[in-house]
């Protein structure tokens, strides 16, 4: 079950009033606040998030072999690659004062943002960037301890809990959201990274003699230069606080830490209407 | 490729702009709101139902010793000193509080005016929840075997650990009938 972006909005938005319309009714109060109560967890949203095409492929469907996967492989590239680049504006847009009270403590993902892909796709990884075979090794059938009961293969994108940014299956799982936000937001900055980093790749791609060559080269050249968001540990861990630091990744801790994301000159020129080439624009920010 | 998508004309420099501020400002009133209601609950709620609690707990001891009874009256000696300590607690963080609002920054004044309810308002509020957790601990820890405690219509609420409380805590803060104390029993 899914649906577009912009429904998708609506859908929670709509939720979010219900909730609060049938509490009234019956004489209780629809708390939406992200910490309501010191010492009880909190609450949050996942917004579960993937592209298609206008027929409704899903392009982060890995199938069955996703190492000979080369569609799946680029927009999982271009995924990655954008989330590094632009950490601080995907941060930024769950910031408010409610949610400075859940992220970075242990019930919430860290204040750090970073990608988990599980043990699968981080070997397929690791075997495009040395330029080595990837050995399918990671298949597991899950032990149930019951005879009677068949095996059941086991899902190999695990579920971190921990993690702000989870692969699982076929989208990813955006957890920093705070229960009371409109989702657009973040929305809005995953649809436009993504848009900035397709364009990139199609206008190498399109450039390129070779096109296999090509793509062989950016998958590569992309999963080594942003590898540094992939994390798949545990985000609680204080460990994590001093290995994002070493590998440059931004920890922005509260609303004030990451309010100048907004206006920074990189994330203003991501958002900024272009010149359209049709319409004999640069596609320089107007 | 062009076709693929449409300009990138999500968010103009002016609105991202627009959405920095507003954001700011944002945090700093949501802060200062906050900040406020803590204060006027424990000034309007707390304090005053302990100052009746231990008013209460000084006419049993006057009582006790009006009816020659042999007692040490310890059990309300304790008490009072413990309630009396950490309310005293309670209404210095009011006070900061209080100084710290008044003290503030227009909530439109940038990122320094968030920085400074960061440090000086938001801050603060965790010094009084953490006070308050540290009263419901040594209330909820020790005492919670006295139950006809456990029915006091305001310390009720500073009890975590049970599901009961914590319902009314919820119902307390957000009562359309009013105060603190009217809406726990």
């Amino acid at each position: 079950m899914y649906s577009d972006a912009n429904s998708a909005c609506d859908h929670n938005q709509l939720t979010m009033e219900f909730l609060k319309k049938v509490a009234d009714r019956h004489n209780l109060v629809c708390l939406l606040h992200e910490k309501p109560f010191a010492g009880v967890n909190g609450s949050g949203k996942h917004d579960n998030w993937s592209l298609a095409t206008d027929t409704g492929e899903n392009l982060l469907k890995p199938g069955k072999t996703p190492s000979q996967n080369a569609q799946f492989l680029l927009f999982l590239a271009a995924f990655i690659k954008g989330v590094d680049e632009y950490q601080d504006i995907l941060r930024c847009c769950v910031s408010y004062p409610g949610n400075d009270l859940r992220l970075g403590g242990n019930e919430a993902p860290p204040a750090i943002v970073s990608i988990f892909l599980g043990d699968e796709l981080t070997a397929i990884l690791r075997s495009i960037i040395d330029g080595t075979a990837y050995v399918d090794i990671t298949k597991k059938k899950l032990e149930i301890g019951v005879d009677t009961l068949p095996e059941l293969p086991q899902d190999t994108t695990d579920r971190n809990r921990t993690s702000p940014l989870a692969f699982t299956g076929n989208k990813f799982e955006f957890r920093m959201l705070g229960s009371s936000q409109s989702i657009s937001g973040p929305n809005i900055a995953l649809n436009t990274i993504m848009a900035d980093e397709l364009k990139q790749f199609a206008d190498r791609l399109e450039k390129a003699e070779s096109f296999h060559q090509a793509l062989q080269e950016l998958l590569r050249d992309t999963f080594r230069d942003h590898q540094r968001i992939i994390f798949d540990g545990n985000g609680y861990d204080d460990d994590w606080v001093q290995e994002a630091k070493r590998r440059g990744l931004s920890n922005l801790r509260d609303t004030v830490d990451c309010m100048p994301a907004y206006i920074d000159e990189k994330n203003v020129a991501l958002f900024s209407p272009l010149r359209h080439p049709d319409a004999g624009g640069d596609a320089r920010p107007v | 490729m062009w076709r693929c998508f449409p300009r990138f004309g999500i968010l103009t420099p002016e609105e991202m702009h627009a959405r920095y501020e507003i954001h700011l400002e944002n945090y700093c009133k949501v802060t200062a709101i906050e900040a406020a209601t803590l204060r006027d609950m424990t000034l309007r709620g707390i304090l005053p139902a302990v100052t009746r609690y231990t008013g209460d707990l000084a006419k049993g001891v006057v009582r006790k010793r009006q009816a020659e009874m042999a007692t040490s009256c310890r059990v309300e000696s304790y008490l009072v000193a413990q309630l009396d300590a950490l309310s005293g607690d309670l209404l210095d963080a009011c006070q900061a509080m209080s100084r710290a609002l008044e003290a503030a920054p227009a909530a439109d004044a940038g990122i320094d005016a968030a920085r400074y309810y960061r440090d000086q308002v938001a801050s603060r509020l965790e010094e009084m929840r953490a006070s308050s957790t540290a009263w419901s601990r040594w209330w909820g820890g020790r005492l919670l075997a006295l139950s006809h405690l456990c029915r006091h219509p305001v310390l009720r609420v500073m009890i975590p650990d049970t599901k009961e409380s914590v319902f009314r805590t919820e119902h307390t803060l957000f009562s359309s009938t009013g105060g603190v104390s009217q809406t726990a029993e």
